[in-house]
């Protein structure tokens, strides 16, 4: 079973590769062919990864959540579950091969924290487990999200304001004194960016996804601290990834504050989502990695 | 609120401070290393905190600072709101409608108020609240969403009952920590602990219960790694058996408000150490470390006498020498270190340490369970008589729980009706022309105002429908 999952599991990995090789070739040649390619291996993808999760979840004996393998794995399906069925009911690619592109990263994140199948530890059996870990790895995948909204919000403002002030005229003459290259950036070629919502409308899905994730966010931090008292006797004890957690917490409710109460847009609340971003990221894996603490599993 | 955030800011960078720096309360061990490696800069983080951050008297007065500022912007801000709610749903006039960006403008065949009976009547199927704004008897006024202004309200409330419910829990209640060995009885009171925090308030009010260790039993995977560990025990209060339960982890035992958790437990051998005939030790004794192998010390001040000892519970044995092979008790040995010397217990010292410094090495030996020997390098005779475990309880007193969970699902709600519930607002005007009459229908929304054009859009479209063109 065992091993069955290990290879499922490298054949997600390389169906993500090559699904997101396939996507961003779509991008470049406007194949469509490619494209529907590209959607096929990320499909086969999910479910060699899903089939991979399962057998996981037989060898182990509990729902394969209990350690850093396992939850960036969770992570990775989970973006891609998220991203067919962004594609299906919007039958765009825009995303396809960023989403397979961070799949792949995040299985590879994965396959580093590898680790044997193991049965429980007493203090992770609870029902609690379930709740906080799932809620967990979901936000974290929204504010996740989220955060590539931002990126994409910056890339995208950069190439409006570079292509606005000049006139038609200029820019059509542009590519024989500057070649092609420049030309495929500016906007002869829309290429990825062009095919992307207007910034201001990327600004705008930043801070919604974020809102959208932060309640969740705050709802796992809360189951933490619920099982926390049911298995530890206290709620809350400043192990370093419960202090963690209230520092991302905070850096969102700031980004929240600074966007709904100081009217924060663009760039300055951009880099507020990389930071709560950045943040989340030391609490899931620098904590685990550099400090030890309660929540050292694996 | 700006202070409120950038108290906020400071707990932040304050609690990172409290994550690299090595924690008395965790990690003593941590602390006494960095007291080795850095001297100087240790005593200076000593004086400032910086090993106990989130017991430190800044980071208290920082959480004081944080309460008097919430509680002063929430005050004035709550009362507003609330006046707000109850007042009466204010009316729009022509221009504010007319140049809404969601706004549109037509006639309909229809008396005005047939007009307002059918828009009401869509709105309504559309889930908005309507109601006639005040002495405006052409208008009508429709909201959805009104209430989300109280989820930002509940939220900060919620931090509020939060600082309470932690404040008041830590200074009424208490924290601690007990090792019972097998068939012993622990009382509940301050001198019960091994360990105890009680809060400033706490006032010594300790129960006085009996909690006896009937019987502990741990079982592990093959692998060695635990798979469960399990107290019985007994509660009696005033002679009488009060509770009877197995605790293990995720399942606590809860008696008078003080909880027991199941949080540690290990190996007790009983030795028995005698000169001539004389016992001059007989006791279990708490040994730490893994199952498979763990290590306690036996002090014996009448003979000046200290053994170090280790016990395996599996012992095996090849070229290299012997190892703790399982957790189980196949093959029990006790192997020990003996010193004799001054113990030196006048000073202070902790009872499952050896000070060695003034004492030699004098033998070592082994003892199979049920066996006994002469202690080597001694005069006296020590046996292995029986083999008992101990285990380990975090033992906790918070009435401030509740206060907590109050706090964490206000704060839920408050969150869920602020980020998912957005507050729209719609307005239908009338003109009556004779018996025909003009509709101007204007809305707004705070937030998702992309959501609400698409909504706005069908709304009119419905409107123009039913209520503007073709009469029934």
């Amino acid at each position: 079973m065992e091993n069955i999952s290990v290879v499922l599991f490298w054949v997600a990995l390389v169906l993500y590769l090559l699904s997101a090789v396939g996507y961003f070739f779509y991008f470049a040649f406007r194949q469509n062919a490619v494209g529907t390619v590209g959607t096929f291996l990320a499909v086969v993808g999910v479910l060699s990864h899903l089939g991979s999760i399962a057998t996981r979840w037989i060898a182990a004996g509990h729902s394969p959540i209990a350690n850093m393998y396992e939850y960036t794995s969770l992570l990775a399906v989970l973006l891609m579950v998220s991203y067919l069925i962004f594609e299906f009911f919007t039958k765009s690619k825009v995303f396809g091969g960023l989403a397979t592109g961070s799949a792949f990263i995040f299985m590879g994140l994965a396959r580093l924290f590898y680790a044997e199948p193991t049965p429980l530890m007493p203090a992770l059996k609870s029902y609690w487990l379930e709740l906080h870990v799932f809620t967990m790895v979901i936000s974290s995948g929204i504010l996740g999200v989220g955060f590539i909204f931002a990126v994409l919000y910056v890339l995208k403002q950069r190439r409006e304001e570079r292509s606005r002030p000049r006139p038609v005229k200029e820019a059509k003459a542009r590519p024989a004194i500057a070649g092609g290259a420049v030309a495929a950036y500016a906007g002869d070629s829309p290429g990825f960016l062009g095919r992307l919502p207007a910034a201001d409308a990327l600004d705008h899905l930043s801070y919604r996804t974020i809102a959208f994730g932060f309640p969740l966010w705050t709802l796992g931090v809360i189951a933490g601290a619920i099982w926390a008292e049911q298995a530890w006797g206290r709620y809350w004890g400043w192990d370093p990834k419960e202090t963690w957690s209230l520092i991302t917490w905070l850096v969102y409710a700031g980004y929240l504050h600074a966007r709904v109460t100081a009217g924060w847009r663009g760039r300055p609340a951009a880099w507020l989502a990389t930071l709560g971003f950045a943040a989340l990221l030391f609490t899931f894996y620098a904590v685990n990695l550099w400090i030890s603490g309660l929540h050292s599993y694996a | 609120m700006r202070t409120a955030l950038i108290i906020l800011l400071i707990g932040a960078v304050a609690s990172i401070l409290g994550t690299l720096l090595p924690q008395a309360p965790q990690n003593p061990a941590g602390v006494q290393g960095f007291f080795q490696q850095w001297p100087t800069m240790a005593a200076v983080f000593q004086v400032l905190g910086f090993f106990d951050v989130y017991g430190s008297w800044w980071f208290q007065v920082l959480l004081l600072l944080l309460f008097a500022s919430l509680l002063s912007c929430l005050l004035p801000r709550t009362k507003a709101i609330i006046r707000r709610l109850f007042a009466p749903r204010p009316s729009a006039t022509e221009r504010f409608l007319a140049n809404l960006k969601n706004s549109d403008r037509f006639e309909t065949p229809l008396p005005a108020e047939e007009v307002l009976e059918r828009a009401g009547r869509l709105l309504r199927a559309h889930r908005f609240s309507v109601t006639p704004p005040n002495g405006q008897p052409h208008q009508l006024c429709a909201e959805k969403g009104r209430y989300r202004e109280i989820g930002g309200l509940f939220f900060h409330w919620s931090l509020l009952i939060l600082l309470v419910g932690v404040v008041y829990g830590k200074s009424v209640g208490f924290d601690g920590s007990g090792n019972i060995i097998e068939g012993d009885t622990f009382i509940e009171g301050h001198l019960g602990y091994a360990n105890i925090t009680e809060g400033k308030f706490f006032g010594e009010r300790h129960r006085g219960f009996a909690f006896k260790l009937n019987d502990f039993t741990a079982t592990y995977h093959p692998s060695g790694m635990p798979e469960d560990f399990i107290s019985d025990v007994t509660v009696t209060d005033n002679g009488k058996v009060v509770a009877q339960q197995k605790i293990r982890v995720n399942g606590k035992l809860v008696y008078k408000g003080i909880k027991f958790y199941q949080s540690s437990y290990g190996w007790a051998p009983r030795v028995r150490v005698a000169r001539a005939n004389k016992v001059l030790v007989d006791a279990p004794i708490i040994f730490f470390g893994k199952a498979e192998g763990a290590s306690g010390v036996v002090k014996i001040p009448q003979a000046d006498v200290g053994i170090e000892t280790w016990f395996l519970p599996d012992l095996r044995e090849d070229q290299s020498g012997v190892f703790g092979g399982s957790p189980y008790l196949k093959n029990p040995y006790l192997l020990m270190r003996v010193y004799k010397g001054d113990l030196r217990s006048s000073m202070p010292q902790n009872v499952y340490q050896l000070d060695t410094s003034q004492m030699q090495l004098v033998g070592q030996g082994s003892l199979k369970l049920n066996e006994s020997t002469t202690l080597p390098g001694t005069d006296l005779t020590v046996s292995f008589p029986e083999i008992k475990e101990w285990s380990g309880f975090q033992i906790a007193y918070d009435p401030g729980i509740p206060i907590v969970y109050f706090a964490f699902t206000l704060a839920m709600i408050g969150l869920i009706i602020t980020f998912y519930i957005s507050h729209r607002r719609a307005w239908v005007m009338v003109f009556p022309n004779g018996r025909k009459s003009e509709l101007l229908v204007g809305g707004i929304a705070e937030t998702n105002k992309q959501a609400f054009e698409l909504e706005f859009a069908k709304l009119v479209g419905l409107m123009r429908e039913k209520v503007g063109g073709k009469v029934a």
